[in-house]
């Protein structure tokens, strides 16, 4: 047997089917059986039936709206800064930004809670506020991360150029330089918005379980061994990534198209 | 190339073997809930390992955190992976119903221990509980019990209003004065016997009353027996399968939801293992559904920490529940998992593990009633039994502390001889501490600044079985009054106290109303919010068109000039 480079994606595809493929085909089977394991439409039913499960998903988008917005506002200014040579001139201050993301989340949550309420912010009566905290938290690193790189990749004479021809600041910020990083945005705030979406520990530890999010919602039901409605509202979830891949991938290439006009 | 793969095929072959070699008949796999057994931690007995080294064996021993998880893990392994499960009563109940488990076989030869030391009430307890459909079959021949206790509120008494006569009530945690100083249990049936019992509360108070009209006392069999059959039937969901139950029980899970909807408001949240370091901590919560073993760890907590705590079950009605040991269909070593029951069903162990996580054992007998009094106060003294520094023992109707250097213990020497004990005679001329225990013409007092006080003893003949040479009473300490009945409730707590059976065919509607109650919220400002970023998107999407429509007609009209 002679050795050929594409062996070397052996290890990955196994990987792959493995933990990804053969998984999903679990969610499409549980999503459309009912417990006796029979084809059913029964948690369609189920779930566009009661207000609720609905509401859980409308919550949910909500808080991630918010918290893509939140990250872009703060995290684009951070990373403008980083990026500058003018502002920034060692790459310890970037570190800065990143490190949070070295310590597991699940700790730096928890110790969240306790500081939130020791500066005043109780976890149990502000819950949404403290919720959004710790999602912006954590996921602001998220942002600066392909924001900075993007960046890095602008010409700052670009930028000297639009103020040589008359622009102020403002033009300058809007008709260049964020056309100019559009593609980084995007994948900032999909980078935020998707696992926003599904995210349940950040907000158990930080509202004391009062702020219910789509992905403890889907907790909930599998706790309760009701595996099948379980699959059915993480099929559900599962799509609504999907359009929201295919939003951000059809933008991008149509920005694409835009920067050659 | 070839000779690469025999290696390999040979490596994990070997390694196979390997790992067979291991399931030999020396291991028992055991399936217990996180921090369930005293297990060496704090200068406690490691209870595992000192069975390994007993009989020769090796323990493997898992985890869960509730009875879901144990369920949902039970049922992805196959049969015969473990030795041993603990569950509560209610998941019992479901999975020996499912055919899970075995029955156990010939209890007084295989696992003397509890045979003989076990709570006669509390097996009697088992006994009434029903885990079959088809055959006449109670719980008590399927499990060996392990731990048990109620579900009630602990509180700081220096914030809540508490009134020694009148206990708690359930609406205390619905009272807008303690507003964000409570949490509940995230746990579904949990919440659910809060909204329960506080949606029938006013019912159980006017039952409570006509009772009491009916029996002159509340401190009687008649009394307690009725109010006992009354709060269990709000529990059990009627299951005779007639419109007219069904009605009843769906009304029973709607007043559910509303009250525990209500309730939501009121709540600081819910918490799953938090609440019993959090509530001694003190700055989050002030009151705290919680079970008892939990609450003695608290309170005890606290004690160290100078602060008090307390733990109720309020008068309208709690909760009590059994864990107890499976034998799953199938096992591998049921000899071994018969000798673990047994050996944790030892007097000795029992205590030891009673002393680290704080739960009451199902086992009673000498041993356990020494441990027991001589932590929370003074009993009879038995000569058979060891003592150790502090302890308190009534002899000939006198009080004596053991009075020896703390790593020792006395055995086999009467304290009228006063060799290691001293009398705690009541003498005038001496200065006591407050409220410290003393004897005099044979009754025991607390010393108060008033004078004396008489102590009530806190009688456990309805848990313990009779005892050799002593009376079943405990002189508690002052302090120790709450913890010794958060352990061992008294009649009248557990008359107040009803099992929550499975939910049966109910269990999926409680499901949803769990869901619905944690997922409750205003949604006005979300739905506002949601309409504003969809214009926002929707105008954008507009705004967007139009330019790029107008950019086309101006790069047209220019491209029309230039071909001028």
């Amino acid at each position: 047997m002679k050795f050929k480079r594409k062996f070397l994606a052996i290890p990955y595809v196994i990987f792959l089917v493995g933990f990804v493929i053969i998984p999903v085909l679990f969610i499409f089977y549980y999503a459309f059986t009912n417990k006796a394991g029979q084809f059913s439409f029964e948690n369609v039913e189920k779930f566009f039936s009661d207000e609720t499960n609905i509401n859980v998903l409308l919550i949910s988008l909500v808080y991630a709206i918010f918290n893509t917005l939140i990250c872009l506002l703060l995290g684009y200014p951070i990373a403008y800064i980083l990026a500058n040579k003018k502002y920034n001139r060692s790459p310890i201050l970037y570190m800065l930004f990143i490190m949070p993301t070295w310590i597991n989340f699940v700790i730096r949550t928890s110790a969240t809670r306790d500081l939130l309420n020791w500066i005043g912010i109780s976890t149990g009566s502000m819950s949404s506020i403290t919720t959004m905290i710790g999602l912006v938290y954590n996921y602001l690193p998220f942002v600066i991360l392909p924001l900075y790189t993007t960046m890095l990749k602008i010409d700052t004479y670009q930028l000297e150029a639009s103020y040589d021809l008359g622009a102020n600041k403002s033009t300058t910020l809007f008709k260049v330089l964020i056309p100019m990083t559009l593609p980084g945005i995007i994948s900032a705030a999909t980078m935020v918005f998707m696992p926003t979406l599904s995210s349940y520990v950040i907000s158990d530890i930080l509202s004391e379980f009062n702020v219910v999010l789509f992905g403890s919602y889907i907790d909930l039901y599998f706790n309760q061994a009701n595996w099948n409605f379980g699959s059915f509202m993480a099929f559900i979830m599962l799509c609504l990534i999907l359009v929201s891949v295919l939003i951000s991938r059809k933008s991008e290439k149509g920005n694409e198209g835009g920067s050659v006009l | 190339m070839k000779k690469k793969y025999i290696l390999l095929i040979l490596l994990t072959l070997l390694t196979c073997s390997c790992t067979k070699k291991d399931q030999s008949n020396n291991v028992l796999v055991i399936y217990n809930v996180e921090d369930y057994i005293s297990n060496g931690e704090d200068d406690s007995v490691d209870l595992i390992k000192e069975f390994e080294e007993t009989y020769d064996c090796e323990v493997k021993y898992y985890t869960y955190d509730t009875n879901e998880t144990m369920y949902n893990q039970f049922k992805l392994q196959k049969q015969g992976t473990y030795d041993l499960v603990l569950g509560s009563e209610y998941i019992c109940q479901k999975m020996i119903k499912e055919g899970l488990m075995d029955p156990i076989d010939n209890m007084e030869l295989n696992i003397p221990n509890y045979y003989q030391n076990c709570s006669p009430s509390l097996r009697q307890k088992l006994q009434s509980m029903d885990c079959s459909n088809e055959t006449i079959a109670n719980l008590d021949q399927y499990v060996v019990g392990y731990m048990w206790g109620t579900l009630g509120i602990i509180f700081d008494p220096s914030v809540i209003e508490y009134d020694e006569l009148e206990g708690l009530s359930w609406d205390v945690i619905y009272d807008k004065k303690y507003a964000n100083l409570t949490s509940l249990k995230n746990s579904m049936r949990d919440a659910y016997d809060a909204g329960l019992l506080h949606g029938y509360a006013s019912q159980t108070r006017s039952i409570q009353d006509s009772l009491l009209v009916k029996y002159g006392t509340k401190y009687c069999d008649g009394y307690r027996s009725e109010l006992n059959a009354y709060i269990q039937d709000l529990f059990d969901f009627k299951l005779d399968g007639s419109d007219e139950s069904e009605k009843e029980n769906l009304a029973k899970i709607a007043l559910v939801k509303e009250e525990l909807c209500k309730l939501k408001d009121n709540l600081f949240g819910w918490e799953t293992d938090s609440g019993k370091n959090d509530i001694v901590e003190g700055s989050k919560i002030k009151m705290n559904l919680a079970y008892s073993g939990d609450a003695v760890y608290s309170i005890s907590l606290a004690k160290e920490l100078g602060k008090e705590l307390m733990y109720i079950v309020p008068n309208e009605g709690g909760n009590i529940w059994y864990d107890a040991w499976m034998l799953p269909k199938g096992s591998k070593n049921r000899d071994l998992a018969y000798k673990f029951l047994n050996f944790v069903s030892d007097s000795t162990n029992a205590s030891s593990n009673m002393d680290y996580i704080g739960y009451t054992p199902f086992i009673v007998g000498e041993e356990m009633f020494t441990t027991t009094s001589s932590y929370y106060g003074a009993s009879d003294f038995d000569i058979n039994q060891t003592y150790y520094s502090g302890d308190h023992v009534i002899y000939n109707n006198v009080l004596y502390m053991c009075d020896i250097s703390e790593d020792e213990e006395i055995t086999n020497v009467y304290p009228n001889t006063l060799e290691g004990y001293i009398s705690k005679e009541y003498d005038s001329s001496i200065e006591y501490e407050e409220y410290e225990l003393v004897s005099k013409d044979s009754e025991i007092y607390y010393v108060t600044s008033e004078g004396l006080e008489i102590v009530n003893p806190y009688d456990l003949s309805h848990i313990y079985s009779e005892l050799e040479n002593r009376d079943r009473l405990i002189y508690p300490y002052y302090e120790s009054i709450n913890s010794l009945e958060t352990q061992y409730p008294s009649l009248d707590v557990m008359a107040r106290c009803g099992v929550m059976n499975d939910y049966g065919i109910y269990n999926e509607n409680v499901i949803i109303m769990w869901g619905q109650v944690k997922a409750y919220i205003n949604m006005t400002p979300f739905y506002i919010i949601l309409i504003i970023v969809l214009t926002a998107i929707l105008t954008l999407l507009a705004y967007y068109i139009i330019h790029k429509k107008k950019s086309a007609r101006y790069r047209r009209y220019k491209q029309e000039n230039r071909g001028k």
